[in-house]
């Protein structure tokens, strides 16, 4: 059954929500949008596949009842057949306004429905507007096919005539006489006959007589009338035939013999039901009943769905309780007005349950538009426009909850919830949002199944149930469209609805954590009590290979940035100009800042030695541009085109990661030579750049203490660190507040790693050997489900870089604080999975963006082509051997004698089978070949060639002797006759 | 060389007993099939439409010794068999020799008589020789079987079992001739005088010589594979009760190079099978709830057709 498949006014809806969310996706970025888009389309794919394979074995026909009178109404059946594979839902005839729903067909079942209508014409009867529509699941796309139908109405003679006209048709012959038969009147009595019933017993004239005696009834006979119509053609024709349709009923009723005389027509004399429906037929195709007439469908035009099962509005509440849930979601989103929300819900429910009163329709109306009113006006401006658009969103989902809604508002409010949902989708970025989206989703397809029934007609978890399978596969198609759908940057920088807050969703400021280059005396303190996460680190290659729950390394120090130049309180960094030349390429920094080449998709830092282990680093949303390394830096990959290097072996990304970032660094074989040790100058350098210190008395004097007896720049390090470590305490807290160095060294004797690294650093530059301040991380939480390390704020460390002739060394005076107190295992390995968890939301769906999609795209295509290589090599040696042999084998057979002639060749009865199916004579699989070509040839005698050749073949196959050389040619030429008789002359076979 | 003439010998033995009963060439051809084969038939119609003068026509054209048993209720297995009588003269017993002792033997109406009757002369059918009082008596050779059941009436009959069935090469239905053929067996005046004029065609050496022909006719593994999914097609189907034994296809095959044989080849075509398989099948299944009478056998038929038609034929 053809049919067309088309939106629903709820598809539109779906449609130009699903256009606006892949418009604004793809302008801002936003990855819940993309997904809400995949969502969309995903349920529009899966809707029009899903229709296109369930009605394609649908039949459906229309079956009327036995003589139809004009204009009389009647029940319509349509009967619908599934012959297809998969089962129909939701399928309902429709015509004009009405339309009834069929029971679900599953494979290969039947299933009717029945619509009133009504026949206008006489005769034939054309019936317009009769369809079959389905638009399960989720009633976005409706399949609709026309039904033909077509029925011959008889003419009704019961209605708008007079006597006269009756009788002005009638024309009586013979005479009428009674006889014994079954007319009403008494016709006499007559002794009871064994048989007779007993209803006919004359039950007083048998007990006046004394005999059984049985009423006889008289039936008018030997009357003849003829019903005469005139004309065939007009309005008086019409009147005519129901006049004298009413006269043959009038005559069949009395019993007498009748016939039908019109144009054309004359019917001979007869009596009876089955006579007068003769007589009506004919009266019905005279003139213009003899063509079909188009009866058209009732005015009006069919809901797409009725949108009245019982369960819509329990299900619709539950909707709206999971989207004003949902506004929780929206970043900047006040929780009173969800809690508001929420009470004005819970009263609505109670309204519709009847236990409050409704709202007076005034007090309403003007509620809503104080509202409107200050949400334009007020609100607009206060909040921004899409802020404001959520709550409003908020109140028309509120204030669909306290009115009662008709079938069709229900559908407005639907279009309201989905509009919220893109809403949602656009200003969140919250792990939380995905169990929502999933919730919503699978609401949404529900909403979608039960609208499209019949009020009452299926229990609502069996329409749950339905919908499910399309659910999923949406789901499916959606995931695969997020990953597809392309990230295009440079749009998203020309992003026209950044004005109304639609952008790539950034964490608030609030939660935005940092690396500080802010490395002064006792800040650190404050850092270290942050727990708030600042980015994962993934041991990539060249790492010693991980346990099951075992890092590959203990802990991992994230160099972030160094500082060279102390002030007695803080730590900074001077940039100076520098040039130099190395590998034949030539850095220039102007203000200590030298950009790195890129070459083939990586940056590389002219670093001494090859390449070596290598992290991924995913950061969180950081007002910063420094890369972190572990050991060197030799080649970064990241999304930015560019990075610098400064001389203080720090690398910084081309621009801040305020969105965070994903990318990789591989460290160097000789971490401790840094970028700078080519520099010219560097010697020099060194000590005016790395050895000053500011003058102090006691810590030169403490200094020379403590480095008394070492030899080198090495002893000096040790010696330091071990009076360091010894004789101080770990404190996250200055003992007296804001401490300065000379207080940790002779007062408190305690403080965080800030103090160690710059006491280390300042008494090691007092004792001649140059040292670098460092900043940046100290990794040790590992996580198993992600395989990474976990970075968080308080993880923030300092330590020092020391030269000690001929590279840097790192020295870490800090000792360690006391051992946390191990909460609960499995707490804290929920807490792990979570943080897995969290993480894959924000790196793998909010942080989903083109260069992780060039990447996948890469890696795809390298892992094809490495797969192919593999297996071209792993199939290409058996093929060799097999090619070999088959060469062997093959010179072998030729050089064995008569080879050519046992040789078997194409078998000339296949090859006359093929012809003969191709020219319209399909061989059925029990049919023999002689059966096969003898079918053939008494179709079409001149193929009586495919019969001998059938009798060849079947020597060629089961006479052990087989066939000579003579029969080989006579077989040929059979071939030959066939094809050149099937060449000549192609008529289809009949 | 010497099978061409042996076959055209054959051809014209079907000539010969075709020009008797006129207009029934495929039964005919059935009966020489099972004649070859070593096989017995089965003819289940009403009465007077042939089966007797088919007996008398095959027996003359091959010069044959051709008995008749009206099967009654009152027959005794001697009566097929024969009895031992006492010769006073010379003091002993001899063996009078039964119908049994024949080429052809026509078994009218097998199903009036008793079970224990009926079994004798089935032993015999199946073993060729008569076993009587500790002495064992060769059948000659050629020995057909014409049996013939009466559909209609079963008021005092003993139907035979499915598993005496089964001894039967074939059942066929000679059938009413058509208005042309029985005008010409009309105008063909005194059967007796036609049987008479029948000349032998073949000598009953040259039947037995046939007969081991039957054996030597090849069968390509094709055709034993399309007779093999034809008997499991009818145990599969769920009309069936009971299937084609292991028995029935082996008769099928065996029906199928007799078949071949009669048609002049020395090898067997998918073709043959197909035409001896409603014969040779339709009497062996058992079917649910099958009617009764001439309906029963068209049903089994019309059964065979439908489970050939399901079978795919050799390519």
């Amino acid at each position: 059954m053809k049919g067309t498949i088309r939106p629903t006014r709820e598809g539109l809806w779906a449609a130009a929500l699903a256009l606006l969310t892949f418009v604004s996706a793809l302008a801002s970025g936003n990855n819940l949008l993309y997904l809400l888009w995949g969502a969309l389309a995903g349920a529009f794919a899966v809707s029009w596949g899903w229709l296109l394979l369930a009605t394609r074995g649908l039949r459906a026909r229309a079956a009327f009842p036995e003589a139809l009178r004009q204009g009389s109404r009647f029940s319509l059946s349509v009967l619908a057949q599934n012959t297809g594979t998969l089962a129909v839902h939701g399928l309902r005839a429709r015509r004009g306004p009405d339309s009834a729903a069929f029971a679900p067909l599953p494979r290969g079942g039947e299933a009717e429905a029945r619509l009133d209508a009504q026949l206008p014409w006489r005769g034939l009867n054309a019936v317009e507007g009769l369809r079959a529509s389905s638009a399960h699941p989720f009633g976005l796309l409706a399949w609709s096919a026309a039904v033909d139908a077509g029925a011959l109405a008889l003419p009704n003679g019961s209605s708008g005539l007079t006597w006269e006209d009756v009788e002005s048709v009638c024309e009586a012959s013979g005479t009428e006489r009674p006889r014994r038969g079954a007319g009403d009147e008494l016709y006499g009595l007559r002794p009871y006959a064994e048989g007779d019933e007993a209803r006919l017993m004359n039950w007083k004239a048998t007990l006046r007589s004394g005999k059984p005696l049985v009423n006889e009834f008289a039936e008018p006979a030997g009357a003849k009338v003829t019903v005469r119509v005139d004309e065939a053609v007009g309005a008086r024709a019409e009147r005519q035939a129901a006049a004298a349709a009413a006269a043959l009923e009038r005559c069949a009723g009395r019993g007498v013999q009748f016939r039908l005389a019109a144009p054309g027509v004359e019917t001979p004399f007869g009596s009876g039901r089955g006579h007068l429906l003769l007589c009506l037929e004919s009266l019905a195709r005279l003139g213009d009943g003899a063509a079909p007439r188009p009866a058209p469908p009732p005015p009006g035009r069919g809901d797409s769905m009725p949108a009245s099962h019982p369960a819509l509005a329990s299900l619709h509440a539950a909707g709206d309780a999971l989207l004003i849930a949902g506004m929780l979601l929206v970043d900047e989103f006040e929780p009173p007005l969800v809690a508001a929300a929420a009470a004005a819900w819970m009263l609505g429910r109670a309204m519709e349950r009847g236990r409050a009163p409704r709202l007076p329709a005034a007090l309403h109306n003007a509620a809503s538009l104080a509202v409107l009113a200050y949400i334009l006006v007020v609100d607009r401006r206060a909040s921004g426009i899409t802020l404001a658009n959520t709550h409003l969103m908020l109140y028309m989902l509120v204030n669909r909850t306290l009115w009662p809604l008709t079938p069709s508002e229900r559908r407005q409010a639907f279009a309201i919830q989905l509009l919220a949902a893109f809403l949602i989708s656009g200003q969140t970025i919250s792990p939380f949002y995905f169990p929502f989206f999933l919730a919503f989703g699978a609401y949404a397809a529900v909403w979608g199944s039960l609208a499209l029934l019949e009020a009452g007609g299926t229990p609502a978890r069996a329409a749950a149930g339905r919908a499910a399978p399309a659910a999923a596969a949406a789901l499916a198609v959606a995931a695969a469209l997020f990953v597809v759908t392309p990230r295009i940057e440079p749009l998203r920088q020309a992003n026209p609805f950044l004005n109304l807050g639609l952008d790539k969703r950034l964490p608030t400021r609030s939660s935005v954590v940092g690396f500080t280059e802010n490395v002064s005396l006792g800040y650190f303190g404050n850092l270290k009590r942050s727990s708030a996460r600042v980015m994962r680190v993934k041991p990539l290659d060249g790492w010693p290979p991980a346990a099951a729950d075992r890092p590959p390394v203990p802990f991992l120090m994230l160099r972030g940035a160094a500082f060279d130049r102390f002030d007695g309180q803080r730590w900074t960094r001077t940039p100076a100009p520098f040039e130099w030349r190395k590998d034949g390429r030539r850095y220039v920094a102007a203000e200590g800042k030298a950009w790195a080449p890129r070459r083939s998709g990586a940056i590389h830092f002219p670093s001494e030695g090859a390449p070596a282990a290598g992290l991924e680093v995913t950061t969180y949303p950081m007002n910063s541009a420094v890369v972190f390394t572990a050991a060197g830096l030799s080649r970064l990959e990241a999304p930015e085109g560019s990075a610098w290097f400064d001389e203080d072996d720090g690398a910084h990304l081309g621009a801040p990661y305020t969105m965070g970032t994903t990318y990789r660094v591989w460290g160097s074989e000789r971490p401790g030579l840094g970028f700078s040790r080519a520099m010219p100058g560097f010697g020099l350098n060194l000590e005016r750049r790395y050895g000053e210190a500011p003058a102090d008395a006691r810590v030169a004097a403490l200094a020379a203490e403590w480095t008394r007896g070492a030899p080198d720049a090495e002893g000096k390090m040790k010696a330091v660190a071990r009076r360091l470590r010894s004789g101080y305490r770990y404190s996250l807290f200055a003992v007296d507040g804001r401490q300065d160095l000379a207080g940790f060294l002779f007062g408190g004797k305690a403080g965080n790693c800030e103090y160690f690294a710059t006491a280390a650093a300042v008494l090691l530059r007092h004792a001649g050997v140059p040292t670098r301040l460092v900043a940046g991380f100290l990794a040790d939480d590992w996580n198993e489900f992600g395989g990474f390390f976990d970075v968080r704020q308080g993880q923030a460390h300092a330590w020092v870089e020391a030269w000690d002739g001929a590279q840097w060394r790192v020295l870490d005076p800090t000792p360690p604080a006391a051992a946390a107190t191990s909460a609960d295992r499995w707490l804290a390995r929920a807490q792990r999975w979570a943080t897995a968890a969290q993480l894959r939301w924000y790196r793998d769906v909010i942080g989903y963006d083109s260069f992780i999609q060039k990447d996948a795209a890469r890696r795809a295509r390298l892992a094809v082509a490495r797969a192919r290589l593999e297996d071209a090599l792993e199939a290409a040696w058996p093929l060799a051997k097999g090619a070999a042999a088959a060469a062997l084998l093959l010179a072998a057979a030729s050089w064995a004698s008569g080879w050519r002639s046992r040789r078997r060749p194409r078998r000339r009865f296949e090859e006359a089978a093929a012809l003969l199916e191709a020219a319209g004579y399909p061989r059925r699989p029990e049919q023999t070949a002689r059966e096969f070509a003898r079918e053939a040839a008494d179709a079409r005698p001149e193929l009586a060639p495919a019969v001998r050749l059938a009798e060849l073949h079947y020597r060629e196959l089961y006479d052990p002797r087989g066939l000579g050389e003579e029969d080989r040619r006579r077989g040929a030429e059979l071939l030959a006759e066939l094809k050149a008789e099937l060449r000549r002359r192609r008529p289809a076979p009949v | 060389m010497e099978t061409k003439t042996k076959v055209g010998a054959l051809q014209r033995l079907l000539d010969n007993v075709n020009g008797v009963l006129v207009g029934k060439e495929e039964v005919v051809k059935r009966t020489v099939v099972t004649l070859l084969a070593r096989g017995h038939l089965l003819i289940e119609d009403v009465p007077g439409i042939g089966k007797t003068l088919l007996g008398l026509a095959l027996a003359r054209s091959i010069d044959a010794k051709f008995r008749r048993i009206q099967f009654t209720n009152d027959l005794l297995p001697s009566d097929i068999l024969g009895v031992h009588l006492y010769d006073q003269k010379e003091g002993r017993f001899d063996f009078r020799p039964g119908p049994v002792f024949a080429n052809i033997l026509l078994a009218d109406e097998i199903n009036r008589s008793t079970p224990k009757t009926q079994s004798a002369l089935l032993e015999a059918m199946s073993e060729r020789q008569v076993s009587l009082e500790g002495r064992t008596l060769a059948l000659p050779d050629p020995f057909l079987v014409l049996a013939t059941e009466n559909p209609v009436e079963h008021a005092g009959t003993f139907p035979l079992p499915e598993a005496q069935l089964d001894r039967f090469l074939m059942r066929v239905q000679i059938g009413y001739p058509s208005a042309a053929d029985e005008l010409k067996v009309l105008r063909g005046g005194e059967i007796e005088a036609r049987l008479g004029s029948l000349a032998p065609v073949l000598t009953v050496e040259e039947v037995l010589e046939l007969q081991r022909r039957v054996g030597a006719v090849h069968a390509d593994d094709g055709i034993l594979e399309y007779a093999v999914a034809f008997a499991r097609a009818t145990r599969e189907d769920p009309r069936i009760r009971l299937g084609l034994s292991p028995r029935g296809s082996q008769a099928l095959v065996c029906a199928a190079r007799a078949s071949a044989l009669v048609a002049g080849r020395d090898y067997v075509v998918p073709d043959d099978v197909k035409a001896v398989a409603g014969p040779v099948a339709a009497h062996r299944l058992m079917l649910d709830g099958a009617p009764f009478g001439l309906a029963r056998v068209a049903e089994a038929e019309r059964l065979v057709e439908s489970v050939l038609a399901k079978v795919p034929a050799p390519r």
